[in-house]
């Protein structure tokens, strides 16, 4: 799986890595049980300081998308079933933010299935 | 300087000239994907104007070769060793920059190309690209064990031979700062080609296997180099054979192990960049210097070979290449500094206190008190340069001889007879002055 990190981009870098640690285990591209660099070997790899990306892992792991253990790095793993409160939350601020951009309800579900597809086929 | 001497130094010289030839022309060869360090996807790289670009680009190498190869020319001639080693210094130094000007210009023509031809979409390009999979391969560093050995041999010489411990431990120091330079000049980091894993795997495989094998190549050979120094160090062509060896081995693995990995990098990423491919060219200036602020790392690895260099982003990494460059620039003054010592005659005195040999700044002497025998020298017999200066006009420092063991000595080769002094301790000091008649002299003071 590839990482790509813009720097100029304004989405912090830790969030930019635990979205798409979590894109590519929802589309397959890592799979539960799968290992992930360690915090130096990420931060050595991605040029970033070591504790952006120890956030990340720790965002992903507080999240459920991953385990860590002090030897063996960080693990991917399947978050519990249904949705936690806080994507919930994001998903209804995106909804709000959608109708308010002049989105009706079929136009807002025909873009989710779309994105839905999307993701499944790993694009 | 005689001209054996001469074509000798040209021999052990000039194969920098070929080596860097052939490294320059190796660029045309796209390898990750890159060519004379631009990023091409996979059509590109076959594309008629590229392949002109690189035609002409050889073409200008090899002018430049048999231009650099005639300026080498004269120096066979020069009987002055500090004129020779001026001239060479300053035409190595000049050979990298006359070099890198066709790359450049090759360089910044696919460029432009590459933007004409709409070949690189830069919105689409992120800034850096990491192969999770590949990364959390993690890198299995040579055990320091591998480097114990060398150093425990290249320590042999030290417990049979004090007198001249310096250059024993200096010898010895190498293989230490080889492993040092093997755990820290490197930077762990996978080569993302694509978005393909198992080749990414083995790109970064290929790359820290051979750094590993080039550090242990060169810590066992300065630990041999110790010993072999040590056993030949009386008899001259023995010892400039192993010295000889020592270089060559150190050279042929250096340049073999480079040109080795590119051939792998080239042969594995032959079939790259027909679908997504990683485009780090915004990163590179000249596409030889690296410059990313976003990089918090000092050290980077080349993107192609083997080698690493400094982020130029970074303050530290312009402190050290403004060092290597102010280093390079001053080279040349080594030669005008030896040419001040060849010019420079030797002197011998007697003062209240002791006898001494001075050459350009530099004294040699023995306490009166410590002088136990005198002795005339009218032959000098072969004589091995431990540490110190060896020149036609001028011998100092510490020797050796089969016939009369270690010696320091300050004479000038060329005017004898020489004064040999036994101190109380044994120690001997072969004196000598270019002035005619002064050591005849300040013998007769001495008895």
């Amino acid at each position: 799986m590839l990482l790509r990190l813009d720097f100029s981009g304004d989405i912090p870098i830790y969030q930019q890595i635990r979205n798409q640690v979590v894109t590519a285990i929802a589309s397959g591209q890592l799979k539960p049980g799968e290992k992930l660099p360690t915090v130096r070997a990420l931060a050595e790899e991605c040029g970033i300081n070591m504790m952006t990306a120890s956030k990340a892992y720790q965002l992903l792991k507080s999240e459920g998308y991953i385990t860590t253990g002090r030897r063996d790095g960080a693990t991917v793993r399947l978050p519990a079933a249904g949705a936690g409160p806080e994507t919930l939350e994001g998903l209804r601020l995106r909804i709000c933010e959608l109708r308010l951009a002049g989105m009706g309800k079929d136009e807002i579900l025909a873009l989710c299935e779309k994105i839905f597809e999307e993701e499944a086929l790993g694009k | 300087m005689t001209l054996f001497w001469s074509i000798v130094a040209w021999a052990v010289m000039l194969p920098v000239l070929p080596i860097v030839y052939f490294m320059q022309k190796n660029e045309c060869k796209p390898k990750k994907n890159i060519i004379a360090g631009v990023t091409l996807p996979y059509e590109a790289q076959r594309d008629e104007e590229v392949l002109a670009l690189l035609e002409r680009y050889r073409r200008e190498l090899k002018r430049i070769c048999w231009v650099m190869l005639a300026a080498m020319v004269p120096s066979l001639f020069f009987r002055s060793v500090g004129l020779f080693m001026t001239y060479y210094v300053t035409w190595a130094v000049a050979l990298w920059a006359v070099f890198a000007v066709p790359y450049i210009r090759c360089n910044k023509s696919l460029r432009q190309l590459k933007e004409k031809r709409g070949w690189r979409r830069t919105e689409e390009v992120p800034q850096v690209v990491t192969d999770l999979k590949a990364a959390a391969e993690e890198m299995r560093w040579l055990s320091p064990w591998w480097f114990l050995p060398p150093f425990a041999i290249s320590l042999v010489p030290l417990f049979f031979d004090q007198t001249i411990w310096w250059l024993w431990v200096l010898d010895a120091v190498i293989v230490p700062a080889s492993y040092l330079c093997y755990r820290y000049l490197y930077r762990n980091r996978a080569e993302v080609v694509d978005g393909d894993s198992q080749r990414t795997m083995a790109l970064t495989r290929i790359r820290r296997y051979n750094w590993g094998k080039f550090w242990l190549v060169m810590a066992w050979a300065s630990g041999l180099f110790s010993i072999g120094m040590w056993l030949t160090l009386e008899h001259v062509w023995l010892c400039m054979a192993v010295t000889l060896i020592y270089g060559l081995v150190v050279c042929v693995s250096a340049v073999s192990i480079e040109f080795r990995v590119r051939r792998l990098q080239e042969k594995l990423t032959a079939d790259s960049g027909q679908g997504y491919y990683v485009d780090d060219d915004d990163k590179w200036i000249w596409g030889m210097l690296y410059y990313n602020p976003n990089d918090t790392r000092l050290i980077v690895n080349d993107r192609v070979g083997i080698n690493t260099t400094v982020n130029l982003a970074r303050r530290s990494g312009q402190i050290v290449m403004g060092l290597v460059l102010v280093l390079l620039l001053a080279c040349p003054l080594v030669g005008v500094w030896m040419m001040g010592m060849e010019r420079a005659p030797v002197e011998l005195a007697v003062t209240e206190t002791g006898l001494v040999g001075s050459h350009y700044g530099k004294e040699w002497s023995v306490a009166l008190e410590d002088i136990k025998e005198v002795q005339i020298v009218e032959k000098l017999p072969p004589l091995t340069r431990t540490m110190g200066t060896g020149m036609s006009s001028a011998c100092t420092g510490q020797f050796s001889s089969s016939e009369w063991g270690r010696v320091t000595l300050c004479i000038d080769p060329r005017t004898g007879p020489w004064l040999l002094v036994t101190a109380e301790d044994g120690t001997l000091y072969l004196f000598g002055a270019s002035e005619e008649g002064a050591v005849e002299e300040i013998a007769a003071k001495l008895t």
